[in-house]
């Protein structure tokens, strides 16, 4: 063994000796203590160089994120925001084409398939009619919006960017775990965390054939263009911010600079005639098309919230009229309640005729007998949720359960079978992830949002997506306002 | 261009002026402050840099004393006085971060840096060469920043509203800087006058707006009054005075009237006026008249240009 070698195996043994894959999960890197295919290369590249080296790359880049402002806002008590940049891990995480490809198409499929939901529950409404999907699902969501029935959105799109989360359960497929349709944000930690990795480890890019992430704003400005009011040639596209306040600033500031449009705020709009116009230093001119990355329940005080500051007057009257697009349409929350997810397969096979390529997390529904049966012979190894309540209320988790709740859970499914659901115990799988405190790699629980785009006659997958990692031992949570980090994800060849 | 962020990037540029300014003036007035000729001179300072920065009236009570570290801290790092240079960086880089979108890469990183430079100083650092160094790298920042704005950015109205901020700023800053230090020779007592107490004064106002070797050499007391003051205000060939940025402003005012129909405007007219009469105006005739009093409608008429701006295109 010469002096380099030996170097190097000092510097495995410290970041990555004594990485320990936990049985009980799925490990994306190791099997069995063998690196998994593809990532022999990052595994060699890393163990050369030295954990001082390593923390010395792990600063460059949180200052370099910190100094470009890639930044979301905490409130402090001393009233001015405290900016965190998301943290960023530099070990990647690598997804082969098969597998891309086989997420490419569920997630494509998904997508045509709540776009066709959407359209048939603001008209016709024949998936309820015909009973496969409860009616009062629908009609009691927060999210279903009146002032949508009837009206045609074009291209027949309603939701046109769409985050789609994923988790691979310890059997190594992966799950859906929900669809974000509303307004789903990350898109820019992606490739804000693709130059960081190019700059602090350019050598190990030579190394693979890295899907490139760079052309996600052509294809979001090509989207809205395709879905621009009929006889609009040349639209006038702007991204809609609640304002420089907002937590997710820093993505929409992004989102316009890479689409080369304007930022606006409510303030910066106005209606007349039912068309929409921003005011510039030119007088007012035409707004065609608007991202807006504001709720439903702000948009339009004349529709929804009336105390709302940051919407537009008027707004959804000019939407109706056709004179103005909104992206995405108002009312497509009704497609990510947690109860209406069950029934996305049901959807794939009604609207598409297709069997579903993604795995929706198995779910039983109390109310049918047959199922009920199985969850009340189960409840050791499921999670019961009621369908109607969200953040975790009401959850009863077989493995963690205390003396008693069984009984007590037994009773209400018992009482009203209709209002549960149970689904098996899903864990998160685990990617060796640098942990500052340790200076070396520790396995941590991580997911991945995709992004993907759907406009007239064009669909369009970000290859890779945002891999969320928990960075907190044993936690579940990837959130970034509650300790999550995020990793830059490799679709390699 | 939205209306709105032509106004941030406006007040992007002032902002970034005032930061440099105050800085600048700080920076020359405290140091020269410790061996300036008698006490009172001292003190006077001191007060000069609270008046500079606004806050003479706004403050007093809180330090009572008025010994120097608090001013210092009062004029520089305070984040609850809106006054202070932290706030103009802060707000430098407020309007800046509202119209990062349209940005170039750098000059917005260069702005954010320059924030949490400041941001993160330590209070207790606030004295003898850490201070000074502090206040001459917060100058060398904004140099760096406007030297991005000037190599690195396309001639729009992006750079448009923005010079035009950082010179109508400019020759604000020069006649309120010219102003504090008349009124600060105007306390000195009479049998002073025309001593090295007044030509004290007269050196660091030149400090503050450009270099003191730009007129070494030109005499002494009385003679340097008006040479001065020619320096500060008239001067077209010296960027710092007030005429060459009005001269400035006149220019970009055209260049925005000019996208127009008529190619006229309010703005245009009013700056072109002031630029106009400053460049056709003698020292002396501007000796003979009470300084306080010109440099007051001075600074008003720079204020109607910045209305006549806001009022066509920031509304």
């Amino acid at each position: 063994m010469n002096e380099r070698e030996k170097a190097v195996k000092m510097a495995d043994k410290q970041l990555i000796e004594g990485y320990e894959s936990q049985g009980e999960f799925f490990d994306e890197v190791f099997d069995g203590g063998k690196p998994r295919d593809g990532y022999g290369g990052v595994l060699g590249y890393f163990s050369s160089i030295s954990p001082e080296a390593f923390k010395a790359h792990n600063e460059y880049g949180k200052v370099s994120f910190f100094n470009q402002g890639i930044t979301f806002a905490v409130y402090s008590d001393s009233g001015r925001g405290v900016e965190r940049i998301f943290p960023f891990d530099l070990f990647p995480r690598l997804i082969d084409k098969e597998e891309w490809e086989k997420v490419d198409a569920g997630v494509r499929q998904r997508n045509r398939a709540i776009n066709a939901f959407l359209y048939d529950i603001y008209h016709d409404r024949k998936i309820l009619k015909e009973g496969l999907v409860p009616e009062d699902l629908v009609d009691s969501s927060a999210y279903y919006v009146k002032e949508m029935i009837g009206l045609e959105p074009p291209g027949g799109v309603y939701v046109h960017i769409a985050g789609t989360d994923l988790i691979r359960h310890s059997d190594g497929e992966i799950y859906v775990l929900e669809d974000n349709v509303r307004s789903p944000s990350g898109v820019s930690y992606v490739l804000s965390n693709r130059v960081a990795m190019k700059r602090t480890f350019s050598k190990l890019f030579f190394e693979y054939e890295v899907a490139p992430v760079h052309d996600y704003g052509q294809q979001l400005l090509a989207t809205m263009k395709s879905v621009a009011p009929k006889g609009v040639h040349d639209p006038v596209c702007v991204v809609l911010t609640p304002g420089s306040y907002n937590s997710a600033y820093f993505e929409h500031s992004f989102l316009a600079r890479i689409m080369g449009v304007e930022l606006v705020e409510g303030r910066d709009l106005f209606v007349e005639k039912e068309f929409v116009y921003m005011k510039t230093i030119d007088g007012p001119k035409r707004v065609d098309v608007i991202y807006r990355r504001i709720d439903d329940d702000f948009l339009d005080p004349e529709c929804f919230n009336p105390e709302s500051m940051l919407g537009v007057s008027g707004v959804m009257a000019a939407y109706r009229e056709g004179n103005v697009t909104l992206v995405n349409a108002p009312g497509t929350g009704v497609a990510d309640d947690k109860a209406v997810y069950i029934y996305l397969p049901e959807m794939i096979r009604y609207y598409l005729g297709e069997e579903p390529i993604l795995n929706n997390v198995p779910t039983w529904r109390c109310g049918i007998e047959e199922e009920r049966n199985h969850v009340l012979a189960n409840l050791d190894t499921l999670v019961v949720k009621p369908v109607d309540e969200s953040g975790g209320y009401g959850l009863f988790i077989g493995t963690k359960a205390e003396p008693g709740e069984k009984e007590a859970v037994t009773k209400r499914i018992l009482e009203n079978p209709r209002k549960y659901i149970a689904q098996p115990i899903m864990s998160l799988s685990v990617h060796p992830t640098y942990i500052e405190e340790e200076q070396r790699f520790e396995p941590r629980h991580l997911d991945l949002r995709t992004f993907s785009l759907t406009g007239d006659d064009r669909e369009y997958v970000l290859k890779g997506g945002l891999t969320r990692v928990a960075l907190k031992r044993g936690s579940l949570v990837v959130n970034s306002s509650q300790g999550g980090g995020s990793k830059d994800t490799w679709v390699v060849e | 261009m939205l209306s709105r962020i032509a106004n941030n990037l406006f007040w992007m540029g002032r902002y970034l002026k005032r930061s440099e300014a105050m800085a600048r003036f700080t920076e020359v007035q405290y140091y020269a402050a410790l061996d300036a000729p008698l006490t009172h001179t001292k003190k006077q300072a001191l007060n000069s840099i609270r008046a500079m920065t606004g806050q003479n009236n706004r403050l007093y009570g809180s330090h009572p004393s008025m010994f120097d570290e608090a001013v210092l801290f009062e004029a520089v790092l305070e984040e609850s006085n809106p006054l202070s240079l932290l706030s103009s960086v802060a707000s430098t880089r407020e309007n800046a971060r509202s119209a990062r979108d349209i940005l170039p890469e750098e000059l917005w990183e260069a702005i954010n840096r320059y924030f949490h430079y400041l941001r993160t100083f330590p209070a207790g650092k606030l004295k003898n060469r850490d201070a000074y160094e502090m206040l001459r790298e917060v100058c060398r920042r904004a140099l760096e920043i406007r030297a991005i704005i000037e190599t690195r950015m396309l001639r729009d109205e992006t750079w448009l509203f923005a010079k035009m901020g950082i010179h109508l700023e400019e020759a604000i800053q020069a006649t309120r800087i010219a102003r504090t230090k008349v009124e600060d020779i105007n306390r000195i007592p009479e049998e002073m006058q025309g001593t090295p107490v007044e030509n004290y004064q007269w050196t660091t106002l030149l400090k503050s707006i450009g270099d003191i070797r730009i007129v070494a050499g030109h005499g002494q007391s009385v003679r340097r009054r008006k040479e001065i003051l020619d320096f500060a205000l008239l001067r077209g060939d010296f960027p710092g005075s007030v005429r060459a940025n009005m001269d400035r402003v006149h220019d970009l005012a055209n260049l925005l009237a000019r996208r127009e129909a008529g190619g006229e405007s309010a703005l245009a007219f009013l700056a072109g006026k002031l630029a106009a009469r400053l460049a056709y105006t003698l020292p002396k005739e501007i000796i003979g008249e009470p300084l306080p009093e010109f440099l007051a409608r001075l600074e008003g008429e720079l204020y109607a240009i910045g209305n006549a701006l806001e009022e066509r295109y920031l509304g």
